[in-house]
């Protein structure tokens, strides 16, 4: 039940205070506006007065109008004034509190139970910048900075059409935190879209601070390897998506924005794929598959034929292969797993190290593991070279890093104990995961399985932009439209 | 309790697979096999040691030789596999090689043996050789023999493998290495087995010829011919079987004929200067014609059918190959015109 | 969730794609259930389109028996003993490809294990994803094919062929010694029966693609190995060991692992089938509790086979089979004259 205002000024101000605990950043200045009792309230450091001052301050003294009540004053600076004030005033403190948080001025007045409210932002924010991830050549170079707003405006300037439609969602009990629902409505279907809705209306969350906290609750309850949500930090690329007639999520103080749906292909694309010619776009995107393919299995199908099928490799190689085991104190698989997890161990050091520092340790690590390691037999050289070209070739796809780092482990693993059986085993079962997910009722491995024909112009080749233009793509061209979009855990 | 019992399970299921399987570098790659029966059943294996190394770049290969005899093949094996501290691996074996006694008896039984147990890869090439067993085992450990051996059966065109002589009421050829002191081993053509017995010894342009027809083709190939009382050495250029059949009334009649150029024949007094309608030519062409006639009656008969010639009539007519066969006109040269159209080059 | 509350059918196509990779594994991982003949590639490829045409007319037969193998009680119990016998069956074939594949095995235990953890996982994953990674694997056994025929180009002879005079005989010898009701021929039906479209059966082009691909692999046979090919106890195995590309002398193991897959998700669906026809019982069990009974009694009959495959196994399945499917075939005529008394 919303606490309505009350019209009495002083009421309301000790409300207000006692809302947020007298807190030392709540600016509260009881003024006088043509004549009549009215109080300021902003949150320093989100609000500057002085913008107040030019935006409305300045123009009021000037004025003539002579408001005999509360009431008066209120309907005269909502309606005849110039002054650009909020369309919906504050009605109650739950807005209040909405309202002051986002950074705005919330001008009480005695004798009102209603207050208007005006945008004098000053917040210091993250300007727009380079993304940190989703390098790439050519295309645009901004990426999404934390502020909602920055963003909405940064994907509405790219799509200037009226079919862009964005909703506003609250999340975080005690964060409220803004989410930004962003769709095309000429494309999405409104029965997916509700579904989404629904389950970001029902997050049970205490806090929201990034995107990523809403993602298990946008998936089915099975545990997976793999997301069906995707992440950009792109605004070029959640237009494209848009366009797709996908849904985009925003959250306040997340430069990551969600894409809903989102198919295990899509990890394999690039914006540089559409701005470069499409014999190489398909070249480096059959590279990223097999790259993907390689992080995953390689170390697992390196330690399985070294223990269990030795035949399989070439002659030249497998007496260097059993010198290096026979000279090397642990068994070839628990070493892939110990370097393995070293690469991470310097990988994640590099990574939270500043960066003078970062240079040092990537330094340090590669003496010590490259060289000192080998020379001391400790690991050998065919390990250290298969377990840098899986790390080399997991950074392909970055957005894959997390499943296909425990994956690699888990098929070192199942290549050491079980074999062939193993890999294959494990193999299947990942297939199987991957194959099971769907994202919200789209199979997850659409378009290649069930076999759409998304698959051959946009798939592991991309078609010329003179074909891809013939017939643009939506999800509604895929398969799996008959399946609900009710998730069912 | 469900991810208990999922963790006990994986527990007991990586207990029961040891942790580690023969690891890899206890394992002693096999290189070549030599077998021989003299009064026991004698084998060698040549393996390969790796030497431990980390740095797998400064590793080392060691070659050793394994050794054992026993009553049976069988026996001959696990002793052999017993004598070293590590793992035996076949799964790199590309060679056979059977002594001088084994040669006179009993191949395709050891074939027969090897195929049954995985010491052997159906594609094992594999050859006769006239050295000993101590012999062999003295050229692998104080000589280059294993790497001109390797050298030697990639660059020949004379191969067999383990899996065409599995059955000896087919018949199947042998290549032969000769390994004479002081020399590299040189191949001596074949040796060709029917039921299981070596029956002739081919060579020169015989060999060459028998292997042109088993399909085994060499781009310049050379040998020996005797053209008037005088040997020459001939070398072929691009040499092939071209195949017809046809039909004379009910008899089919196989059209074999030679054609490729002839890049040189050198005799006692040096090259001989050639011309394509010169006698020298047709000389040689007769020649070539006399041996392919003793080829073809010794390699194409009831018992033997090292070139499937008799496939070549089947795949033009099944009914006249079997009608001919019934009536005992298949085999032999009757039913086989040979010619050539050499070039001079 | 039981499986048979899963209200949502899978399309044909996708089926479709998962019969085809439960009747490929076969042609890989060869059955041994068979007594052993020698046969050249004519009288088996002839007697294997026999095979192929049986089938497609069964499968035709059987297209709507499934609302039958589920209702009918004597058709469910005949259909469930089957597949525990088939489901015993493959493990012992697949237990025997293993132990041909690789020199050095895990134990007895450790393989059952691996292979009922998947079957696990793809039993509760759901048909529509066992279907969609049927299809990935039928791709992958394709590539593996190309790769198997690629490696094998030097060694192919065609006068390794053996081409024979036709004849009713031979003919009927190759179809007898590959004949039997593959136990597929009653689980599409089954499976089929949830299908809301049921215009989606594909199994002509099955049936087609199976035939196209056991040919291939006949003839490629012969033609590397000659009248030995069908005398191995694992022949496209041993085909696969004669071949290389480049350096890679002896690819055979990548082939396998392929092949492996085809095995696992051929088990993994007859545990599907067989757990689904046991929820159909309604017995007030635990979610998983089909699946372990399922598995109790498949390693049961298992024990029993020692290392082959008992002749008598063999028959008991097929009289399953087809009491199953006379069963369904009785209750769908009965139901669909509307002479059912209530």
């Amino acid at each position: 039940m919303k606490q309505p205002l009350s019209d009495k000024l002083d009421d309301n101000i000790q409300q207000l205070r006692e809302m947020f605990d007298n807190s030392v950043d709540l600016y509260t200045k009881p003024v006088e506006l043509l004549g009549l009792p009215c109080c300021l309230c902003m949150f320093e450091g989100l609000s500057t007065i002085e913008r107040l001052w030019v935006v409305l301050l300045a123009r009021i003294s000037e004025s003539d109008a002579k408001p005999q009540n509360g009431e008066q004053l209120f309907s005269y600076l909502l309606h005849h004034t110039e002054v650009p004030l909020e369309r919906i005033p504050v009605e109650d403190f739950d807005t209040l509190k909405r309202q002051l948080t986002a950074g705005t001025t919330v001008i009480l007045i005695d004798g009102c139970t209603k207050a208007v409210v005006l945008s004098t932002q000053n917040m210091q924010f993250r300007s727009v910048q380079q993304p940190s991830g989703e390098g790439d050549v050519r295309g645009s170079q901004e990426g999404f900075s934390d502020l909602l707003r920055i963003n909405l405006s940064l994907v509405r300037r790219l799509i200037r059409t009226d079919a862009l439609t964005i909703k506003v969602l609250y999340a975080g009990e005690k964060t409220q935190t803004e989410i930004a629902l962003l769709y095309d409505k000429t494309l999405v279907k409104p029965e997916f879209l509700q579904a989404i809705q629904a389950k970001l209306e029902q997050v049970p969350l205490q806090a929201l601070f990034d995107s990523s906290y809403l993602v298990p609750f946008l998936q089915r309850g099975s545990f997976s390897f793999f997301q069906e949500v995707g992440y950009t930090e792109r605004p070029v690329t959640a237009c494209a998506k848009i366009c797709e007639g996908k849904v985009v999520v925003m959250v306040n103080g997340s430069p990551f924005a969600l894409i809903l749906p989102y198919f295990f292909s899509e990890h394999f694309q690039s914006l540089d794929d559409y701005s470069t010619k499409a014999y190489f776009s398909s070249m480096i995107r059959a590279i990223k598959y097999f790259a993907f393919f390689v992080a995953i299995l390689l170390p697992g199908i390196f330690v399985s034929a070294a223990e269990f099928t030795p035949e399989l490799f070439p002659p030249q190689l497998l007496y260097k292969v059993a010198s290096a085991q026979a000279g090397t104190p642990l068994p070839l698989f628990l070493e892939m797993v110990v370097v393995i997890i070293l690469l991470e161990i310097i990988r994640e050091a590099g990574l939270r190290l500043p960066k003078q520092i970062g240079h040092s340790v990537s330094l340090v690590a590669a003496i010590i593991v490259g060289d000192a390691a080998v020379k001391a037999a400790i690991v050998s050289t065919p390990v250290v070279i298969v377990a840098a070209i899986t790390t080399i070739s997991i950074f392909v796809i970055p957005s894959l890093y997390e499943p296909a780092t425990v994956l690699r482990i888990l098929f070192v693993l199942a290549g050491g104990f079980f074999g062939p059986l193993g890999i294959s085993a494990l193999f299947l079962v990942m297939v199987l995961s991957i194959c099971g997910m769907q994202s919200f009722g789209i199979p997850y491995t659409s378009p290649f399985v069930p076999w759409a024909k998304g698959a051959v112009r946009d798939g592991v080749l991309r078609m010329s932009w003179k074909k891809l233009a013939q017939k643009p793509f939506t999800i509604q061209d895929l398969l799996g439209e008959e399946q609900s979009y009710e998730s069912d855990q | 309790m469900k991810r208990w019992l999922m963790c006990v399970l994986l527990g007991m299921t990586l207990w029961l697979t040891g942790c580690s399987q023969g690891e890899i570098g206890n394992k002693m790659i096999v290189k070549a096999m030599y077998l021989d029966k003299m009064h026991e059943y004698v084998a060698h294996l040549v393996v390969l040691q790796a030497e431990p190394s980390a740095d797998a770049g400064d590793a080392k290969e060691q070659l050793r030789v394994l050794t054992g005899e026993g009553e049976s093949w069988f026996e001959a094996l696990e002793q052999a596999q017993k004598s070293c501290t590590g793992t035996v691996f076949h799964g790199q074996n590309e060679m056979l090689l059977i002594g001088p006694n084994l040669q006179q008896e009993g191949v395709s039984l050891a074939a027969n043996f090897l195929v049954s147990i995985d010491s052997g890869r159906p594609n094992m090439q594999v050859w006769g050789i006239d050295l000993s067993g101590q012999d062999f085992v003295n050229a692998v450990l104080e000589t280059d023999f294993m790497h001109n051996l390797r050298q030697l059966s990639e660059e020949t065109q004379l191969k067999s493998f383990l899996y065409q002589i599995l059955q000896p009421e087919k018949g199947f050829v042998l290549p032969l290495i000769s390994c004479p002191e002081e020399q590299l081993p040189r191949t001596e053509g074949l040796s060709l087995y029917i039921k299981d017995k070596p029956v002739a010894h081919w060579d020169q342009a015989k060999a060459t010829l028998a292997a042109l027809l088993m399909g085994q083709s060499q781009s310049s190939p050379s040998f020996e011919l005797e053209l008037s009382g005088e040997t020459v050495q001939i070398q072929l250029s691009d040499p092939r079987f071209v195949y017809g059949v046809k039909q004379e009334g009910e008899k089919l009649v196989l059209d074999l004929r030679l054609v490729g150029r002839i890049s040189s024949v050198t005799g006692t007094q040096g090259v001989v200067e050639l011309l394509q309608d010169d006698a020298t030519v047709q000389q040689l062409e007769q020649g070539i014609a006399q041996q392919m006639d003793w080829l073809i009656q010794q390699g194409f008969s009831e018992e033997c059918d090292v070139f499937s010639l008799k496939a070549r009539f089947a795949n033009y007519s099944v009914t006249g190959m079997q009608r001919m066969k019934q009536q005992g006109t298949l085999f032999g040269t009757s039913c086989i015109d040979f010619s050539s159209e050499l070039k001079i080059l | 969730m039981n499986l048979t509350s899963d209200k949502s059918g899978v399309p044909g196509r996708q089926l479709a794609w998962l019969m085809a990779a439960c009747l490929m594994a076969d042609q890989f991982v060869c059955p041994t259930m068979q007594w052993q003949q020698p046969l050249t590639a004519q009288w088996a490829v002839l007697g294997f389109a026999l095979q192929c045409l049986l089938i497609y007319a069964l499968f035709w037969l059987t297209k709507n028996y499934g609302e039958g193998l589920n209702q009918c009680l004597i058709a469910r119990v005949f259909l469930l003993g089957s597949l525990v016998i088939s489901l015993a069956v493959e493990l012992t074939q697949g237990q025997r490809f293993y132990e041909t594949v690789q020199s050095s095995v895990l134990g007895m235990g450790s393989f059952l294990i691996v292979v009922f953890a998947v079957a696990f996982y793809g039993v509760y994953a759901g048909l529509g994803a066992l279907s969609r990674t049927a299809f990935i694997l039928v791709i992958l056994s394709g590539v593996s094919l190309l790769f198997l025929a690629i490696s094998l180009l030097e060694q192919l002879r065609f006068t390794n062929l053996q081409p024979d005079t036709l004849s009713i005989k031979p003919i009927w010898n190759g179809f007898i010694h590959q004949a039997s009701l593959p136990t597929e021929l009653l689980i599409w039906p089954l499976f089929a029966a949830k299908n809301k479209n049921k215009q989606g059966f594909f199994f002509g082009n099955v049936v087609l693609g199976l035939f196209a691909m056991g040919m291939f692999l006949a003839i490629l046979g012969e033609m590397a190995l000659g009248e030995v090919y069908f005398q191995q106890e694992q022949p496209v195995f041993t085909i696969a060991r004669l071949g290389g590309i480049s350096v890679f002398r002896r690819l055979d193991a990548l082939h396998a692992s392929v092949w492996l897959m085809l095995f696992l998700i051929k088990t993994t669906v007859y545990c599907f089938a067989a757990v689904q026809l046991m929820e159909g019982f309604n017995w007030k069990l635990s979610r998983h509790a089909p699946f372990f009974i399922t598995v109790a009694a498949v390693l049961i009959v298992f024990v029993t086979q020692r290392k082959a495959v008992e002749p008598w196994l063999f028959f008991a399945q097929q009289a399953g089979l087809l009491t199953a499917g006379v069963s369904a075939a009785i209750w769908s005529a009965f139901h669909r004259k509307g002479g059912c008394k209530q």
